[in-house]
Parts: C-alpha cells; structure tokens; sequence
C-alpha cells in the first residue's frame, strides 16, 4: 500500500493519540460527584461481566483503530496493483502484443479467445489517457503491427483490430518479442507489454523474453477458454506416393484427441464432394494416434479429398484438405528368355503385377526377351524386372544401366544361365565395387525336402521389406527357396536378406538415381515355394511402389505457407480460386512457355486453378501444431522469463486502469473506518444496556 | 445527646406566638423586604399558595381524617363529638352548666352530664438529618428541604386541625426532639427547628428510633422521613416496638432522580455523603442495572412495610411534595406514592 499525501501524516498522526490521552486524563482526573450513597453503585459495578471490566480499553482499541484508519484514508492510499506508480507523472507507453494464431479460434466459452483478447484490448486501450501511446503487435508467422511506432491515435488502434480476422497459422512469440524490442526501442518510458494469449505450451514453452528491455513491465493476460478440449485432424498423407487410376490408396490420418476424455466417433473422407468414407475411430485421452481409411481414388487426374471428425469449440482443425494427384496405369517391363509357360518365374510375376482380368489393376506387365531390350523400348517404362534371363548383349546391358542411372527401378531375380557374368558386365557400367554380392557356385537342390533353404536374417527398416515389418515377419518363415546362388556380400550397397548359410537372399545396388534390386532366388514353381504364397503379389507390387523415384507434390499445405507451382502459358489467366470462391492474390513469373506462380494461402480449404475441373488444386490446412490447447504452468512465466523483468500473470476481465496506476483504497478504509465505529457504538449499547 | 425543645406554657405567650407564626414572613416562605439581596435566604418551607391549600386540603381531608381516626380520636371542631357518657349526682364544686335541668324537672334531683374525655391526637415527624439527605443534584432543594417541607406541612395540617406534633430531627442517632403540641407557636418552633439544621453525618434510623420509643409517651401516628440508606432489617426491627405500642407507622422515602437513574455524567468518581468510600464509574454504562438494583431496594422496603402493616410512600423530590400530604392523608389506603 502507497499513500499519494503521505506528508499529511506528520500533521494527522498525532490526532490517533488522542483516545489514549482522553482515556488517561479521565483515569487521572475524573470529576469527583458527591452521592448520597454509593453502595448500590458498588453492588451494580461487582455483578459486572469480565467485558465490562475491559470496557475501556476495548474502546480505547476500537476509537484507536477507528482513527488510524481515518487517517490512512486521508492519506490517500493505493494498492500498488503489479508495479503500478500513480505518481509516474510521464504518459504510458503500451504495446499489445495479441497471439493470432489458430488456436485463438477456440470457442469452449461461447466468444473465441480471438474475440476475448479484441476486447480486453479494447478496455485496456480504454484505461489510456491522451498523451498515453499504443501499438499492436499481431503474433503471426510474419509479424503485422498496427503502427510504425507507438501513437496516440487510440480510435485508429481500435478499427486495426476491430478488422482483425480469424487466424489459423501459428504464432512465433520469440519474433514478436524481437518486434517489441525494436518498437520499444531506447524509449525512456516505463513501457508496458500486454501479451493477450491462451498460452498453449507449444507458443509458449520456448518462448524468449531476453531480447526485451528490463524497463518494461510484462503483462501476460490469458485471455483462454477454462476447458480447453480439442480433437484434431493433425495430418492426413496417402500411404504411397504414386498413386494410379483405379488404386485403393489407404490414406493414413494422424487423429489427435487432446481432452481428458477418450473419443469415438466416426472419420468421414469425401473425394471430390461426391464420395465419401465413414470409419469409426477411438482415441484415448490426451492421444495422438494414427488410422488408415482405405479410398479408392478413381480415374487419373487430381481429386479434392477432404477429412472430417465431428465438430468441437475449434472448428478450423475438425477438417482437412488434400489434392490426389491419380496417374494412368503404368507399364512394366519383364524381361525374361524362357518360353512363357505357366510354371515360368515370368508368368507368375506378370500375374503378380496385374492379377485382374483383362488387366484392370494399375500395372500393366509386359513380357519381352533381353534381345528386346534397348533404350528405345525402355523410354516410357520406370520398372523393369529380370527374371532367367540368358547373356545379356553388350547394347542390352549398356540399356539396363542408363535406365538404372536415369531413375528407372530395377528388379534382377538371380535365376538366369548368365546372372554372374551379366552382374559382372554391368558392374563395368555401373562402376567397380558397386555390386553387393559376388556369385559361386549356383546351388540346385535335388532333394526339395533336404536341400530348402530359408531367409535367416533381413533389414526389416528396408521400404522393400515394409510387408515383413512387425509380426508379419512370420511370413518369411513358410518361404522355401530350392535354387539359389552361394554368394558373398561385398560391402557396395547393402544386404537386405540373409539365407541361413550367410548368402545374401536380397541386395541393392544404386546407381545414378535408379535402384536395383538383386533377388537371390527365383518366382519359377521349380526354385522356390515364393509364387504359391498369397503375399508374393503384394510383395511384388510393393516393390514397385518403394522403387518409385519421382517425388510427387505435397498433398497438403498449410496457411502462411508459400505455395509455388509452374503452370503453362495458356492458363496464365486463369485465375487460382481460394475457398468460397475467393481469388487469391498470386505472383506469376512467366519463363519461357511456363509460368511461374506463387502465393500464401490465408485460410484453409482448396485452392484451385481452371474450371470445371481443375488442373492444379492445393488442399490448405491450419497450423495442426496449434490444436493442442493445453495451456502452460502459468507460474512459470515470471519466474522462469522474468527475472530481470518486472512479469506479471493475470487473467481476463481486469481492471487496467488500476494497473497502471493503482488500486485506490480510501473508500475502503473509511468504509472499514465507519465499522468500527459501529462496532463501537453496538459495544457501547451492548455494556450499557445488557442487565447486570 | 437529644435536644428537647421545652414547650411554651404560658397560654398568651403562646397565643402570640401562635399568631406570629402564621404572619411571620420565615414560615410563610416570604424573605422581608428590608433583607440584603446578597445575603442567602432560608429556606423556604411553606408559602402562602401552599398554606391556602392546605387550608383547603383542611375542607377535603376532613371526612378522610374523621373516617382514618374514628374511635380514637374525637375531633373539637365538630359538636356530634361531645359525646354523653353517664349521670352522677350533683356534689357542689360540679360545673353547673353540666345539670341536666330536665332530669330535675322530671326526678327533682340534681344530676350532672358526664361526656367521655376529649383527646387528641399525636403525630411523631421523625426526619432524616444525615449528610446524604443534603444532595440535591441540579434540582432546587435537597433531599432535607423536600423532608422538612413535607414535615413542616404535615405539622400544620394536624396542629390545624386542633392535634399535637412532635418533631424528632435524626442522622446516626436522634439529635433533637420537640415534644407534642399543638398551638401556633408550638407548629413555629418544629419549623424553626427544621430551618435551623443543616444535615450531617450518617444514617442511624434504628438508633434514632430505640432513642424515641422511650420519649414518645403517647400512642399516634409516627410518621418517618428518610432516604433509609440504612440497614432495613435494623430498620423494622426499631419500628417493631412502636408496632407494639399500637402506633401507626407511614415511611415516607424521599427520592432523588439521580438515586433511581443516576446523573447524567461521564466518567466520574462518585463520592459517598456519608462516608469516605469513592468509587469511579461511568453512569451510562451502568444505568440500566443501578435503576434495577434501586428498584428492587424500593420494592423490598416497601415489601418489608406492608409485611408488617407499615404504610410506606415515595417521595420523589422532582414532583409536588404536597403529593406526600395526600399520601399521609389517606395513607390507610393503598400506597398513592407508587414507585415511578
């Protein structure tokens, strides 16, 4: 408590004296009254209570205490409301730094905290007086401040936020600081920062206050929801990169249930607002977990797929948006010299690719001798498989390693005649030291049931192994292999499986931007027991998928994010439609017969280009790492950022005026004042009127 | 030692001083005229206004005296008192105004009317002289002026009536004491008395009263006048001897305001008139209970009074003490002086 005239006190303090100096000249001069009898008065005092016999000092007490509090309240005290000074006679400088990141969007009490902080921005703007100065810091990936330098113009402030819209990107709290920093500048104002916020720890947690001058005085005003429960969509990929017409692709959902209570409630996911996919899910409390919905994603082209949960207080995080990018079917090429009979490893691999009739999967194998084998006939094929092939020409094998260096993916079952000198003839191309195995002796088993052999040991990390992870690994355990090489691992590239006598059962060899695969065993029904095992054709076809180089485009983006495309000249146009039917504000660069385009995305949904359907579509998500709503330890803040600052939590609906220049309390003390002026009189009736 | 007042017996004397006492300036309450004005007057007992009312409360206490006394005592004013009593014969030295002359026209004897012998009665004032009977508080008079008035009133009344008074002046023991009379100057010397005292020391009714058992000769109306700050068991132990002797008894306590609610004061340290005792007290804070402990005094003497067929009335000193007349002239009733 600070007094604003404490120099009244010299003059009033001696007026508390005055009960005490009463009382003693009554007790040492009491006016002598002649009575005729004093015996009854004596007979009335001893029936008296223990209280009556302390009356007087009680009373002294009670005047004195009545005294002290008239003079305090003269003395015009304040509480000293968080460091505040009324006596500071500069004006107040008072920043706002105002968290507009999406978890601000959260309603759990009607208002969303956005809407909560706009109005106790609004009363604290309010407490200024008009030689006072604002500014507003908005806490967004790139920081927006209301003003160049602090103003006077508190109407001006006001619009800035009134205009303020709804946030879904995360807000960077060491960037604002570092703005504050440079706004305060060398100000010799006590300045004031206010950060309105719902402090989720992931904003906060990190953030840094060191930057900010020790003069100011932090004011860290919580402006959240009191429950803050959330479920989220944190992310949603397809499971595989290249997806093709007529695909099932899972989609894996990365669900994040974010509240003390478990859920379960059904994921929808719409492709292209026609199709849609219900799956339920169940999510522990305060879990992120993953589910895999599988969608079949149609004809080639790009598809709109959007992922919804139930609604919640944070909407903006309930959905989420991705392009699929869907290709025409893709042709593989098998080179093999044996006569294409059913028992061949080349039949059962053609069917292993494509297993539907009249070639309906999304692969579509093709046989061809290694004679056949030249650059041109390899210019449109990614995939190429080698299975008992006979010698390779030179011109086939110099086909083979271009088509490796270019990307292509390459999958050589060892159980050709001429494997050892075919690996040796593209080593040459390939470089010294690059094959991962060297063959012996190819080892035929005579007796099947003596002679099989079994994989023993494999790099379960592998993409090529990703069927064989967890307790699938059991799977290997049925495989037989019959005919196979005794080989040795040379150190070039890296063994994936091991035979139980040391040889390496799978290999890769990169070379350029292509991949090899070296299969140490064969698909013919006569080596191995592989091609009568349900996984063969899915392990074959997952082969294909990790052997894809191309990168495809991101599924999904976020807002803030700087989307960048290349589009042809004739679309220059057009114009990218945002969601609602939005134009979105884009920078175009034309190179050549492309166009370069960029923008940033300011809300989440699809963004489209061309019409009716679009040529280039991007989904566009909030910021998920905001969808955690849990706030941090509070008592936190000051201790652990503000030790050379004067930092102060409080929370919403507070009093700013008092906190700048104090809480005023003379009311209060001469309310309390009065009472014990009462408590005097009612002791008074209570030791005159009660009977002896 | 008690002071008795010899009577006056020489009949002129007295019938000047009778006379003098009814037109001298002191009893009737009027300072003489030649007076300094610097100097303090007596003590006004009895003005006119208040003498011509008791001449009238003479008329209107007649039939209550006559009625309170029947068989008693015969009243000389009226002739149905003259009573006849019985014949004797006439021996020479009889009053022969006595001879019934129509006896003798009828027997040819000379007989004299015998009447029953014409008495009259005695009051005993006995008034309380000790110091506490001098407070007075804000009012005009104390305690003792308020007493001897009525004293000196009830006097008059009676000897006006053609009874005796006697007055017996008390504190811790009877001081003085004029014996029963009944002229004009006998009612001048009981006021003269009253106006010469000035109270002192403590009270002793007990004492006073064992002292005036034994000069009280004659059977009447003992009337007391005190404030009884004194031990009432003593008390009515002393009245008990006059109860025996078939005296009627009327305690008039006199009251002062500031007895029964106590003054208004602040702190203050009250002084016993009687003894040394002090004790320091703040009268608010205590008045509620004081007025009920005093009550409960009054209500026992009174109790302890009617106990024992003693009439017993308060005088409170802030109301007309002429009220304490009426009360002793129907005190056979039920006490008028009801506690406030």
């Amino acid at each position: 408590m600070s007094f604003l005239s404490p120099e009244l006190l010299a003059v009033l303090l001696p007026v508390v004296g005055l009960p005490l100096l009463l009382h003693l000249l009554n007790r040492g001069f009491p006016r002598v009254f002649p009575f005729p009898s004093i015996e009854l008065i004596k007979e009335t005092m001893a029936r008296r209570s223990k209280l009556h016999r302390w009356r007087h000092w009680i009373l002294l007490l009670l005047r004195t205490i009545f005294l002290i509090l008239l003079l305090l309240a003269f003395l015009q005290p304040f509480l000293k409301r968080l460091g505040s000074n009324p006596a500071n006679p500069n004006a107040r400088q008072v920043l706002i730094v105002l968290d507009h990141s999406m978890s601000m969007e959260d309603q759990g009490d009607g208002p969303t905290s956005r809407e909560r902080a706009v109005h106790e921005a609004d009363k604290l703007m309010d407490s200024l007086g008009p030689d006072d100065t604002v500014n507003i810091l908005l806490a967004e990936p790139e920081l927006t401040t209301c003003f160049v330098a602090f103003s006077r113009d508190v109407s001006g402030a006001k619009r800035f936020l009134g205009q303020l819209k709804p946030a879904y990107s995360r807000a960077d709290i060491n960037l604002a600081n570092t703005a504050a920093a440079r706004i305060i500048g060398q100000s010799a104002a006590r300045p004031e920062i206010y950060y309105l916020s719902d402090f989720t720890r992931k904003k906060w947690a990190n953030a840094n206050f060191q930057m900010l001058p020790p003069a100011a005085r932090l004011f860290f005003v919580d402006v959240g929801p009191a429950r803050r429960d959330n479920r989220a969509i944190l992310d949603v990929r397809p499971s595989q990169t290249q997806m093709l017409a007529g695909d099932t692709v899972p989609l894996e959902l990365s669900l994040g249930n974010f509240s003390p209570e478990p859920f379960t409630g059904r994921v929808t996911v719409t492709l292209d607002k026609k199709f849609s996919v219900d799956q339920e899910v169940s999510l522990a409390a305060w879990s992120e977990e993953k589910v895999t919905v599988p969608v079949a994603v149609g004809g080639p082209g790009v598809h709109l797929c959007e992922v919804h949960l139930p609604p919640d207080a944070l909407a903006a995080d309930n959905g989420f948006c991705l392009t699929l990018s869907v290709m025409e079917k893709e042709e593989v090429v098998i080179v093999s010299d044996s006569p294409d009979e059913r028992r061949s490893g080349a039949y059962f691999l053609k069917t292993a690719l494509n297993p539907y009739a009249d070639e309906a999967g999304s692969l579509l194998p093709r046989v061809i001798s290694s004679a056949e084998l030249t650059p041109a006939r390899l210019a449109g094929v990614q995939k190429m498989f080698f299975t008992q092939v006979n010698g390779l020409s030179a011109a086939g094998t110099e086909a083979a390693a271009k088509f490796l260096f270019q990307g292509g993916g390459l999958v050589y079952f060892l159980d050709g005649p001429a494997d050892a000198e075919n690996l040796t003839a593209l080593e040459k191309l390939t470089g010294a030291g690059t094959l991962p195995l060297h063959l012996a002796r190819r080892n035929v088993a005579t007796n099947v049931a003596a002679g099989a052999q079994q994989i023993a040991r494999g790099d379960f990390k592998s993409p090529f192994l990703k069927l064989f992870q967890g307790n699938a690994r059991q799977d290997l355990a049925l495989l037989e292999f019959y005919d196979y090489y005794q080989a040795g691992a040379t150190g070039a590239g890296e063994v994936l499986l091991e035979y139980g006598d040391g040889s390496p059962a799978m290999a890769t060899l990169h070379h350029g931007l292509g991949t090899a695969l070296l299969l140490n065993f064969s698909a013919g029904e006569f080596s191995s027991n592989l091609a009568r095992q349900r996984i063969f054709p899915a392990w074959m076809q997952d082969l294909m998928k990790a052997l894809s180089t191309t990168e495809p485009p991101p599924s999904a983006y976020t807002v803030g994010e700087l989307l960048q495309t290349e589009i042809w000249r004739q679309q220059m146009r057009e114009e990218v439609m945002g969601p609602g039917g939005a134009v979105a504000n884009t920078r175009r660069e034309l190179t050549g017969e492309r166009c370069r385009l960029e923008f940033k995305p300011d809300r989440p949904g699809f963004y489209t280009l061309g019409t009716p359907q679009p040529a280039y579509a991007f989904g566009v998500n909030p910021a998920t790492d905001q969808s955690d709503l849990r706030p941090m330890d509070k008592s936190l803040l000051p201790t652990e950022f503000a030790e050379q600052h004067e930092a102060h939590v409080i929370g919403g609906a507070e009093d700013y005026d008092a906190l700048a220049h104090g809480r005023p309390i003379f009311h209060y003390l001469v309310l309390a004042a009065l009472s014990f002026l009462l408590l005097e009189s009612g002791f008074q009736y209570l030791i005159r009127r009660k009977p002896a | 030692m008690i002071d008795i007042v010899p009577e006056a017996d020489d009949p002129r004397r007295r019938a000047m001083k009778l006379q003098a006492a009814v037109s001298r300036p002191p009893l009737l309450g009027m300072a003489p005229p030649r007076m300094s004005p610097r100097l303090t007057p007596p003590p006004i007992l009895l003005s006119p206004a208040e003498l011509e009312r008791f001449g009238n409360l003479l008329l209107f206490a007649r039939a209550t005296v006559e009625g309170h006394f029947a068989g008693r005592h015969k009243s000389p004013f009226r002739g149905s008192s003259v009573e006849f009593s019985d014949y004797k014969q006439y021996v020479p030295g009889d009053d022969p105004k006595r001879i019934d002359w129509r006896c003798y026209g009828r027997s040819r004897r000379l007989y004299v009317r015998q009447f029953e012998a014409e008495t009259d009665m005695v009051i005993y004032l006995l008034v309380d002289i000790s110091a506490s009977m001098n407070y007075k508080g804000e009012s005009r008079h104390s305690k003792y002026v308020v007493a001897a008035k009525v004293a000196a009133a009830l006097a008059y009344l009676m000897i006006a009536q053609g009874d005796k008074a006697a007055l017996g002046l008390f504190a811790d023991t009877l001081k003085s004491y004029q014996p029963p009379g009944g002229t004009r100057t006998h009612l001048h010397n009981l006021v003269a008395m009253l106006e010469g005292v000035a109270p002192a020391s403590t009270t002793g009714i007990a004492k006073a009263l064992a002292e005036g058992n034994s000069l009280f000769k004659r059977r009447g109306l003992l009337v007391v006048l005190s404030d009884f700050w004194d031990n009432p068991d003593e008390t009515f132990d002393a009245l008990s001897r006059f109860l025996h002797r078939k005296f009627e008894i009327l305690l008039l306590q006199i009251v002062h305001p500031h007895e029964l609610d106590l003054p208004a004061v602040n702190a203050a340290r009250f002084q016993d008139l009687e003894t040394p005792d002090q004790v320091e007290v703040e009268p608010e804070e205590i008045r509620a209970a004081y007025r009920e402990v005093m009550l409960q005094r009054i209500d026992r003497l009174a109790h302890e009074a009617n106990l024992r067929r003693i009439n017993h009335a308060v005088v409170h000193t802030d109301r007309p003490y002429l009220e304490a007349i009426e009360a002793y002239l129907g005190f056979r009733g039920a006490n008028v002086f009801a506690r406030r």
